[in-house]
């Protein structure tokens, strides 16, 4: 990773954040024999619910994921102070001390995939009758496939959000005023305890959002105003108090005063802009910094290797297999995913989406809904499903119910979210009709989709001739939302002489 | 086969001391126990070795272990993660005619990696200390928990323990099973505990003085079992001698040291089925040492206590790279540094895999915490809150080790009779450094019975 406040992939998913869509064709190209779309959503979705604490762990060691908010020393960023990050040791950080990103090794399946995919009933995939297989795969946007660490705090495109810092003690304008290029100022935030800057010394947790180089604005606790630069960050410290202290340099000429005084609580933040694309070097800030701020949003991937175990059958064995292709024809079903996008024009009321599903051997449908404006902001979590008001949902096929009355989803949205049991349940027998062993139900708000199983004891149902569609009832919704279907099916590579297809 | 009733077994050791107490200190390391031929399936997952264990600080003295300064009786424990085995270097299992089944040497070194790697925080702290009060994530926890004599119950993780499938202990089959124990040496089996500092680093706290030695003691030892009782027709098949064989699982293990930074160890199994092998490492000079745990499964390390990263590993068969046809490289460029390459995944995802599947890893010790000392976790109800250190398990202990599974699509093992296994490793050892490496060998094994007697096959 680079880029300043600790960027990482996505918690949810790992590194396989960074896969947006793949797909597998045979060896000439020819035909498309999976594909899933948003495949890093899914497996978001998915981790979710499959997770133990051991899983956790082995995400964590061996597949990207980092889910602790902490600062300190982390799978993707070093500490050169130690463990719990150095801001409120002696000398605090400085341009000598600043974290650094790690290189991880990564090593993870392909997820979703029925062909690919490894897992406990993986099958052994005849090459020959394919002549190959060929993977593509989209990595995906870093501003939707990363996040912070600390996730919004201290991000902010407007200085309204709630998790933005505040400020400990009044500043004047005139602190801004420099009389050589690298003088500075130091502001102090506050430590809320809950939100904002905590720190060990008080007992809570190291999750400073500053770095080095981070040009810091300022805003107003009372009115909205319009926000200010105020500093770039030059070095971090604690005081007395254990406080989060921040030396800035005021990115104006010489004599400059700030653009206002700010007063205790207002708050303090960094654009996510000024993250994703770095800072243009300025004339006004010593030369020593300019890295720091130049420094931008990216992920590398490097050394990329696909591994499989290979099987060498006996040569009868591949001339008869060759034989049936090229008479009779082979048929090979494996089971996978689909994904059908919808975007909702109505924020509020009862909302209805087509699922133009032809699938003949449906197991579930898994739908998840996300907030459209958070798909290509870095301070936001892309592939958190939002509950956003809903009230209830029903699948429909044809002119059928399913199920035959609505499922209720209000407990979901209140003040303290809680789930509703039946929906949880139809989402459990869901994820379990895919195959998917649901390990982890806690905290569902939080991880709140929608699912249904078509079918029961490993049977399958048919959903071509009529349309499958999701009506979601909203009240007091307040994101425009987008929803991907996910339909997991049983899918079937028919192979006779030159001609493969999938269906 | 039909099966009327379940009998629940029990025998005791068949060489008792005459105080009844077995130890190493005292001249009797050897216990051993004697299951009757009989018309009876054994169910080798209920079979469990229990007694008493206790261990004693320099001069007979009952151990205090707390977080006090260090003395003479505060500093006295075992593996936490090995728990009361650890006293079990070497295991024979045979018929009663002594032809024997399975031998696993240094017995407590395979558990150092098999249960870690199979068991997470929670087994260890809750389900495993149910029959041992000594096992635990934290080796503070274990210690405290053998200030008194405490009765354990444990299993034997031998391979034919271990399969699953009744044993027959008819003349169709096993004709009786002895079991030997050897026990390991006081001064591999215990040493001092860790506690840590709020800022995180360990403090060792190991009994004083060292030279005088603590040591352990077991006593009460009884062997219990479950017997399934065929129906009469059952047993009259169970004794007719007839032929036929079964098969099972069984470990072995070869010791070896290694010293340079780029070294090839060729072992011989000599089985015919090889299913996996398993390494694990450590400084030789730990062995045998009450100042250092000798159930540690770091990583291989230079004499000056820094860890010797390992760069590449290979497998080979005979002079070729097998079962994978290339090289792990998990060092990069050697100009990285050492820390950023961490986790090793690709060496460490096949070193699990030769315990059990890494696909079915859903229960294991292993974590950033304990192979990074990164504490990457979240409260107990996933809110997402760092948690509070001192619940997780021992930071910077890892689980490491190599390994590779030779079979994991038709599960039946590959040929090693008349052919070398190597396993070649690049590493920053610096030459001056031994470190030992204990391979352990899962194979399968054919028993065949017949009028004449019964013969096992590797």
């Amino acid at each position: 990773m680079s880029g300043r406040g600790r960027p990482q992939p996505n918690a949810k998913a790992g590194v396989s954040s960074l896969i947006r869509d793949w797909r597998i064709e045979d060896g000439m190209a020819q035909s498309t024999l999976e594909e899933v779309l948003d495949s890093n959503v899914l497996t978001a979705q998915v981790w979710g619910y499959s997770q133990n604490q051991t899983i956790t762990h082995k995400r964590t060691m061996f597949e990207g994921q980092s889910l602790t908010p902490k600062v300190g020393e982390s799978m993707y960023w070093d500490n050169a102070a130690g463990q719990d990050g150095n801001w409120n040791a002696a000398g605090g950080v400085t341009t000598a001390n600043e974290q650094t990103a790690k290189t991880l090794q990564v090593q993870h399946t392909l997820f979703n995939s029925g062909l690919l995919g490894g897992g406990q009933d993986a099958k052994v995939f005849p090459l020959v009758a394919t002549k190959g297989l060929r993977l593509h795969m989209n990595l995906e946007n870093a501003q939707r496939a990363c996040m912070f660490q600390t996730g919004m705090l201290g991000v902010s495109e407007t200085g309204l959000n709630p998790l933005c810092c505040t400020l400990a003690a009044p500043i004047l304008a005139a602190v801004g005023t420099k009389v050589n290029i690298g003088d500075t100022y130091t502001i102090l935030l506050k430590d809320s305890g809950n939100g904002a800057v905590n720190n060990i010394a008080n007992g809570g947790y190291n999750n400073n959002p500053f770095s080095i180089g981070d040009e810091i604005y300022a805003g107003s606790s009372t009115t909205i105003s319009p926000q200010s630069p105020i500093g770039i960050v030059t070095a971090m410290t604690a005081n007395g108090a254990g406080l989060l202290e921040l030396t800035l340099c005021h990115n104006a000429p010489n004599n400059t005063p700030l653009d206002h005084p700010y007063v205790e609580d207002d708050p303090i933040y960094v654009l996510p802009k000024d993250r994703v694309d770095g800072i243009v070097a300025s004339p006004f800030i010593p030369d020593e910094f300019t890295p720091f701020m130049e420094e931008r949003l990216d992920y590398t991937l490097s050394n990329v290797e696909y591994l499989v175990s290979q099987v060498s059958p006996p040569s009868g064995y591949v001339d008869a297999m060759l034989n049936q292709v090229n008479g009779k024809g082979m048929v090979i079903d494996f089971r996978c995913w689909s994904t059908y996008r919808n975007t909702l024009s109505a924020l509020n009321g009862l909302t209805t989406q087509w699922i133009p599903t032809e699938a003949t051997r449906v197991y579930s449908c898994l739908s998840t809904p996300l907030a459209q404006n958070h798909q290509l902001g870095i301070q936001y979590d892309s592939f958190k499903p939002e509950t956003n008001g809903a009230k209830n949902y029903n699948y429909s096929w044809g002119n059928k119910l399913i199920p035959d009355r609505p499922v209720h989803l209000e407990r979901f949205s209140q003040a303290i979210p809680k789930p509703n049991a039946l929906a949880l349940i139809e989402l459990e027998k869901a994820l379990t009709n895919c195959g998917i062993a649901v390990r982890d139900l806690q905290r569902s708000p939080e991880k709140f989709n929608i699912g249904r199983a078509f079918s029961k004891y490993g049977g399958t149902a048919n959903l071509s001739g009529s349309t499958l569609s999701l009506r979601v009832e909203y009240q007091g919704a307040q994101e425009p939302l987008m929803f991907n279907n996910y339909i997991h099916q049983l899918r079937r590579i028919q192979i006779q002489g030159a001609s493969i297809s999938a269906f | 086969m039909d099966i009327n009733s379940k009998e629940k077994g029990i025998v005791s050791a068949i060489n008792p001391p005459s105080n009844g107490i077995y130890s190493f200190r005292g001249g009797y390391p050897i216990v051993s126990f004697q299951i009757a031929q009989q018309s009876k399936w054994l169910d080798p997952r209920s079979l469990r070795l229990s007694g008493r264990f206790r261990v004693k600080a320099p001069e007979g003295l009952k151990p205090t272990n707390t977080s006090t300064a260090q003395n003479a009786t505060t500093g006295v424990a075992v593996s936490g993660r090995v728990g009361v085995a650890s006293v079990i270097q070497q295991i024979t299992l045979a018929s009663s005619s002594n032809q024997t089944l399975e031998t696993i040497r240094n017995y407590n070194r395979m558990l150092s990696t098999l249960v870690p790697v199979s068991h997470s925080q929670s087994d260890l702290d809750c389900c495993l200390q149910v029959g041992d009060p000594a096992s635990a994530s934290r080796s503070f926890n274990s210690a405290r928990g053998i200030n008194e004599t405490t009765s354990f119950s444990i299993p034997l993780r031998t391979g034919l323990m271990s399969g699953g499938d009744l044993l027959p202990l008819g003349t169709n089959g096993l004709r009786g099973l002895n079991i030997n124990l050897e026990l390991a040496p006081d001064s591999q089996v215990i040493s001092g505990f860790n506690t840590f500092t709020l800022g995180g680093n360990a403090v060792q706290t190991i009994f004083t003085p060292i030279n005088t030695g603590a040591f352990y003691e077991l006593e009460d030892l009884t062997l219990t079992y479950d017997l399934l009782v065929p129906s009469e027709q059952g047993q009259a098949i169970m004794e007719s001698p007839a032929t036929g064989s079964l098969t099972y699982n069984s470990f072995s293990q070869l010791y070896s040291v290694i010293n340079a930074s780029e070294q090839t160890q060729n072992l011989n199994f000599g089985v015919s089925n090889c299913l996996a092998v398993t390494h694990n490492f450590i400084p030789t000079d730990q062995i045998n040492n009450y100042r250092h745990d000798g159930f540690s499964t770091g990583e291989l390390k230079n004499s000056n206590g820094d860890d010797a990263k390992i760069r590449r590993i290979t497998y080979l068969r005979g002079s070729t790279r097998f079962p994978l046809d290339y090289e792990i490289e998990v060092g990069g460029r050697k100009d990285l540094p050492a820390d950023q390459l961490r986790p090793q995944t690709e060496l460490v995802t096949q070193f699990i895999d030769s315990v059990k599947p890494y696909i079915t890893m859903d229960h294991s010790l292993m974590s950033a915490q304990t192979q990074n000392g990164i504490s990457d976790n979240l409260t107990f109800n996933n809110n997402r809150d760092p948690r509070f250190r001192n619940t997780l398990a021992e930071p910077n202990i890892p689980v490491f080790g190599a390994g590779i599974v030779m079979d994991p699509l038709s599960k039946t093992g590959v040929d090693f009779r008349n052919t070398n296994y190597g396993i070649r490793i690049v590493s920053e050892l610096d030459g001056v450094s031994p470190n030992s490496i204990y391979s352990f060998i899962r194979a399968r094994n054919t028993l065949q019975y017949s009028p004449n007697g019964i013969m096992v096959s590797s």
